[in-house]
């Protein structure tokens, strides 16, 4: 492996990292930590962050076309940790959600809904809680088994979320600060060893929808809703047609199903706990 | 004028035969049904009863036989279920769910429904009581008097001959043999003008 890169591996689809600047690699190497690999075969996506001129302090360039360029290293993370998962969905073999998702004793849970639902701030809380971490984004399926697989990319808050999670600022180091705008990406590997969850059948669907000032509640709903719903949040469904409906049916029948109205992050965090069973404390690391 | 619009949806009455389209395909889950129309790539999600009725349309059972068959499995009276299976069935005629394949006449036998429907491009104008309609490539407006109008006004949507005369006998309170002679020659007029079609 070149010095000045290294490998990860997301969905199966293999990329390379690199930069010359060492504060910029040791940043994205802390970043995609639950991801990276040995320098493997197959398709590689390369990603080389550079040095440009003026406000561009920073440039992107994927398969070494210019995709990004800027002026803080947060904005170019967030870009690095975007495309990669942009690739990594489209090119995924899997069956793949568009949820969070979390594990516990060998049971799923997971969170499908559309962007902006609160999904990656309530898998945050519930990693934070104890609960192992599959994705805050894309949770794919098994095509055989059905199983719930682990996606670790980081952990991406959105500024809304930040107050909820201070100890989870990002430090870039000397001459790089967090920006207002741009997002924090968490490894969870960051957070306490084994946080990343193992393949499990999914028992819990829950639908998630943020609104300020609705309170939190999470109330029961038929498999037909959920199996609609399922579908409307599953990457490229129109795609894989009818196999896609059977398998998420036969998901969706071994599952328990909701729908979590929430505007409290303890208090849906509470309630999934609850439904779920409670995960020890002293898994929590906190 | 009015230009007749393109698309309109045949209605449905208890000798509707349907059948689901060979497009979708369903999931049943827990009484409800997920309905995947691979025609437009969309999903329909069907409560307890439209999942019953949409079992049920399989090509060969008519509305009517449905309907008496649930009314006795769930215990129901026949109206309300035949009330509720016609609506049902008419949404997921609409949605182009299901595709109309026969109906059934006095003999029981099925025959393919014939549609009466205005034809794309008739250019039209209602006075009083007449209507005055120019066929495509027509010179010679053809002027509708009597009965005439509401005939027109009937195939603003596509509609079988038998519902036609039954609607207007009903309307008017006159005999369905004398109103089906008048009707009948009525639209080998307006057929011959190139105003409506029978599919």
């Amino acid at each position: 492996m070149r010095p000045d890169s290294f490998c990860i591996e997301m969905l199966g689809q293999s990329a390379r990292i690199a930069s010359k600047d060492r504060a910029v690699l040791e940043t994205l190497a802390r970043v995609f930590g639950d991801l990276r690999t040995r320098d493997g075969g197959g398709t590689v996506t390369e990603l080389v962050v550079h040095a440009g001129d003026g406000d561009r302090r920073f440039v992107l360039d994927v398969d070494g076309q210019e995709a990004w360029s800027g002026s803080e290293l947060a904005s170019a993370v967030q870009e690095c940790v975007m495309r990669l998962n942009q690739v990594a969905v489209a090119a995924s073999t899997h069956l793949t959600l568009h949820a969070g998702g979390i594990e516990a004793h060998g049971v799923g849970v997971v969170f499908p809904a559309k962007s902006e639902s609160g999904k990656s701030t309530l898998t945050a809380g519930l990693v934070r809680a104890g609960f192992r971490y599959l994705s805050d984004e894309a949770v794919p399926l098994d095509w055989e088994t059905h199983l719930a697989q682990a996606y670790p990319k980081p952990i991406s808050l959105d500024p809304g979320a930040f107050p909820l999670f201070p100890e989870w600022a990002p430090d870039f180091g000397e001459g790089h600060d967090a920006t207002a705008d741009a997002q924090w990406h968490k490894a969870v590997g960051g957070i306490r060893p084994g946080a990343v969850g193992q393949p499990c059948v999914v028992g819990y669907i829950v639908f998630p929808e943020y609104r300020p000032d609705a309170g939190t509640r999470l109330e029961p709903i038929s498999k037909g809703t959920a199996l609609l719903e399922m579908c409307k949040n599953t990457f490229r469904f129109n795609q894989q047609g009818r196999k896609a409906l059977d398998h998420l049916a036969e998901v969706v029948r071994g599952a328990t199903c909701f729908r979590l109205t929430m505007d409290n992050l303890d208090e849906a965090v509470r309630s999934v706990s609850d439904l779920v069973g409670a995960v020890s404390t002293s898994a929590s690391g906190r | 004028m009015t230009a007749v619009p393109s698309t309109v949806v045949p209605p449905i009455d208890v000798s509707f035969v349907g059948e689901r389209s060979g497009s979708t395909h369903t999931v049943e889950i827990e009484g409800e049904a997920v309905v995947l129309d691979e025609s437009s790539d969309r999903l329909h999600l069907l409560n307890h009863t439209a999942a019953l009725v949409w079992r049920c349309l399989d090509g060969t059972s008519t509305i009517e036989s449905i309907c008496e068959d649930l009314a006795s499995e769930l215990n129901a009276p026949l109206d309300v279920v035949i009330a509720d299976t016609l609506r049902v069935a008419g949404n997921l005629f609409a949605e182009g769910l299901v595709d109309a394949i026969a109906r059934s006449t006095a003999s029981g036998e099925l025959t393919e429904p014939r549609y009466w429907h205005r034809c794309d491009g008739v250019l039209w104008r209602q006075s009083l009581d007449a209507v005055v309609l120019l066929a495509p490539g027509e010179d010679e407006p053809i002027v509708l008097r009597g009965g005439g109008p509401a005939v027109w006004e009937r195939l603003e949507s596509p509609v079988t001959i038998e519902d036609l005369v039954r609607d207007l006998a009903a309307a008017h309170g006159s005999e369905e043999a004398q109103v089906e002679a008048d009707v009948l020659e009525l639209l080998d007029r307006l057929e011959a003008a190139g105003a409506v079609a029978v599919n």
